[in-house]
């Protein structure tokens, strides 16, 4: 059997997804980055090797993530693309005619609009962590709820607390405030959730057409709370895909299919690059003011990427 | 030995270091220019640096530091205005007097007061700036005569398709490699403050990252005067900022031409015009289906990782939009 794969590494987690030439995700992986990228794609590697069925074949590989030139190099990547095209083409073949997506993880969250089929515009949340899914793990804690069973909870809200939603700290203050005045669990959960959705699109989708059908992905999309509190906003039925959690990765699968159309034969190193010993390390380039901080990647002993310079007088490697 | 002159590199040495570089050389200075911003300049900046402000001008107060041992006089002219009917932001007029008084110590600084908003360039700001080199009143208006030859050609390069960046390091003498012989496949319009946009500390090297997109970057310089007046024309109001002005009327310009695939919009984050007129690229960008558009709001803290993950999807779009476009021609085609 014919395959392609696809390899998501942000800063929170690493997601790894095998498609068929349909189109159709045959395993998937979901393991926390931990700061660790490379071990994070090796130990993904071998979990999704014994996974699949022998017999198949993987035809072209594709990262995506803000990890993804460093996984690219490691395991031979047909394709490297930003993660906002993967989700994009991973959330167009599910459904075609979407317009719209919500994509909110654990730091970052993103809004990326779709017409016919191609992403026409996009934005991304930066500076402030209160449109993202950290905001609710750090609400939840301070309440006591494990993050699982957050969305649970808002659904049972009866008449959902209104939390100004601004930032971070003022939310927690005033989260505390409406606890102390008696508020009860169920409707202060279904209030954050509402105040994550106003921000998120507040600031994320700020002066973005958003329009049905709206596809929400991303690891927050877990959450049954926000679901429906994008829903009572935006009056529609808000579209959360079987796999939302590792769309990044299944998109990457999909670039890596159609790269292949092209290029034909795979760059793929093989699931042996999981024993392969990578390191890396940095210096500090003493050749001007700038003093960048350069990255190398050795493997087995030999530099075989360098980034981090702004000159790029070091990305070339003297053979 | 030759009185040393220092030009800070910021601000509007970005649009006139090739006049004034030439001016002072002409009477017998020697011209000296800080160092390309680095993380230890933009450091020195904000130590001295009392309140908050812009990215521009916590970073001009660096570059003056790291000059101020080096040179005679520092050269920071007050600048009301710098062309007819438009003013430059206040920052601008109030510098040279912000620098004194936060480092008493410092050369004495040359603070020529330029305001040509009604009658252009006047001999006796021209006088103020040389005399200190030469007291002839006819050398200094020679001087300046040749200036103005060489900032015209400077601004002809431009026009011819090379960013300021690259027209100033030719001024300098460096190779620029030709546009034609480039490799560029997409087409994009960069827009924002000067000095935002070419100084590679601020924008994070923006420029660079593009071409080794493949894209060819066009700037407001590269259109003349008339052009940009073209492009604001149906606003209902005039801006009277010099650099916005520029910025919204390429933009409206650009978004028009069909000369592009995208258009990208740079902003320091505290910047007070920026924030308003970005409301009005925004509005216009919104309503062009064909040209692709993205702001982007930049200041000391932000990380590299952003904004090349929106660079390439930005180019990526560009790119599918393309395709899908070609492949729907075709189809209709057949
Ligand atoms: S890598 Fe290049 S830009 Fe960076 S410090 Fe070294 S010489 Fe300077
Ligand atoms: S126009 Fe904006 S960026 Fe420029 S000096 Fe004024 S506030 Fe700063």
């Amino acid at each position: 059997m014919d395959t392609y794969l696809g390899i998501d590494v942000g800063s929170i987690s690493t997601n790894l997804a095998v498609i068929n030439e349909e189109r159709k995700v045959l395993v998937w992986e979901y393991l926390l980055t931990g700061g660790k990228p490379i071990e994070a794609v090796q130990k993904g590697l071998k979990e999704i090797e014994n996974k699949l069925p022998s017999g198949t074949e993987i035809k072209g590989v594709s990262s995506t993530g803000s990890a993804r030139h460093l996984t690219g190099i490691l395991v031979g990547a047909d394709t490297v693309k930003s993660e906002i095209i993967a989700h994009a083409v991973a959330a167009s073949h599910l459904i075609p005619e979407v317009k719209t997506i919500f994509e909110i993880g654990g730091q970052d969250s993103k809004i990326i609009i779709v017409r016919d089929g191609v992403v026409v515009d996009f934005a991304m949340n930066t500076i402030c962590a209160a449109g993202t899914g950290s905001f609710l793990d750090h609400q939840a804690q301070r309440l006591g709820v494990p993050i699982e069973e957050f969305g649970d909870l808002a659904l049972q809200a009866k008449a959902p607390t209104r939390i100004a939603g601004r930032c971070t700290v003022f939310a927690e203050s005033d989260m505390i405030h409406k606890q102390q005045t008696g508020h009860v669990t169920e409707n202060i959960v279904a209030g954050l959730c509402q105040a994550l959705v106003r921000n998120y699109l507040n600031n994320v989708g700020k002066g973005k057409e958003i329009l049905p059908p709206t596809v929400f992905q991303g690891g927050v999309a877990a959450n049954k709370g926000m679901k429906t509190a994008f829903e009572e906003e935006l009056g529609y039925e808000v579209i959360v895909p079987e796999y939302y959690h590792v769309m990044g990765a299944i998109g990457a699968a999909m670039l890596a299919q159609e790269t292949i159309v092209e290029t034909k034969k795979t760059k793929f190193k093989g699931f042996e690059v999981s024993e392969v010993d990578y390191k890396t390390r940095s210096f500090e380039c003493t050749g001007c003011p700038n003093l960048c901080e350069v990255i190398e990647v050795l493997m087995n002993g030999e530099v075989i990427s360098r980034w981090g310079d702004r000159c790029g007088k070091w990305e070339v490697l003297e053979k | 030995m030759a009185i040393r002159v220092g030009i800070p590199r910021a601000l509007l040495y970005y649009r006139f270091y090739p006049l004034w570089k030439t001016f002072f050389t002409e009477l017998g200075a020697e011209v000296i220019v800080s160092e390309p911003t680095t993380q230890e300049i933009f450091r020195k900046g904000l130590k001295k640096f009392i309140g908050d402000t812009c990215l521009p001008m916590k970073l001009v107060f660096g570059h003056v530091i790291t000059l101020a041992d080096k040179v005679d006089y520092l050269f920071i002219p007050r600048l009301v205005s710098i062309e007819k009917d438009t003013y430059l932001c206040p920052h601008f007029a109030g510098l040279p007097d912000v620098l004194r008084a936060i480092m008493p110590d410092l050369p004495p600084i040359l603070d020529t007061y330029f305001n040509v908003r009604k009658k252009g360039v006047t001999m006796r700001s021209i006088y103020e700036a040389g005399k200190r080199f030469d007291k002839n009143p006819r050398r200094i208006y020679l001087a300046y005569q040749k200036a103005q030859e060489v900032y015209k050609k400077f601004l002809e390069r431009i026009r011819d398709g090379i960013t300021p960046q690259e027209a100033i390091q030719a001024f300098d003498g460096e190779e620029v490699p030709p546009v034609k012989e480039r490799k560029e496949r997409l087409n994009i319009a960069l827009v924002g403050n000067p000095y935002t946009v070419y100084d590679p500390f601020s924008s994070l090297n923006i420029i660079q990252k593009l071409r080794k997109l493949e894209a060819r970057i066009y700037t407001s310089e590269m259109i003349p005067d008339e052009t940009i007046e073209e492009g604001i024309r149906a606003l209902s109001k005039r801006i009277y900022w010099t650099f916005g002005k520029e910025t919204v009327g390429a933009a409206f310009h650009y978004l028009d031409s069909k000369e592009i695939d995208g258009l990208i919009y740079i902003i320091s984050f505290e910047c007070g015009p920026d924030s308003l007129l970005k409301e009005i690229v925004d509005d216009k960008a919104r309503k062009n289906k064909k040209v692709a558009y993205m702001s982007l709001v930049i200041d000391e803290h932000t990380g590299e990782t952003g904004i090349d993950t929106r660079l390439d999807a930005f180019v990526e779009m560009i790119k599918r939009r393309r395709r899908s476009k070609k492949m729907e021609g075709e189809k209709n085609g057949k």
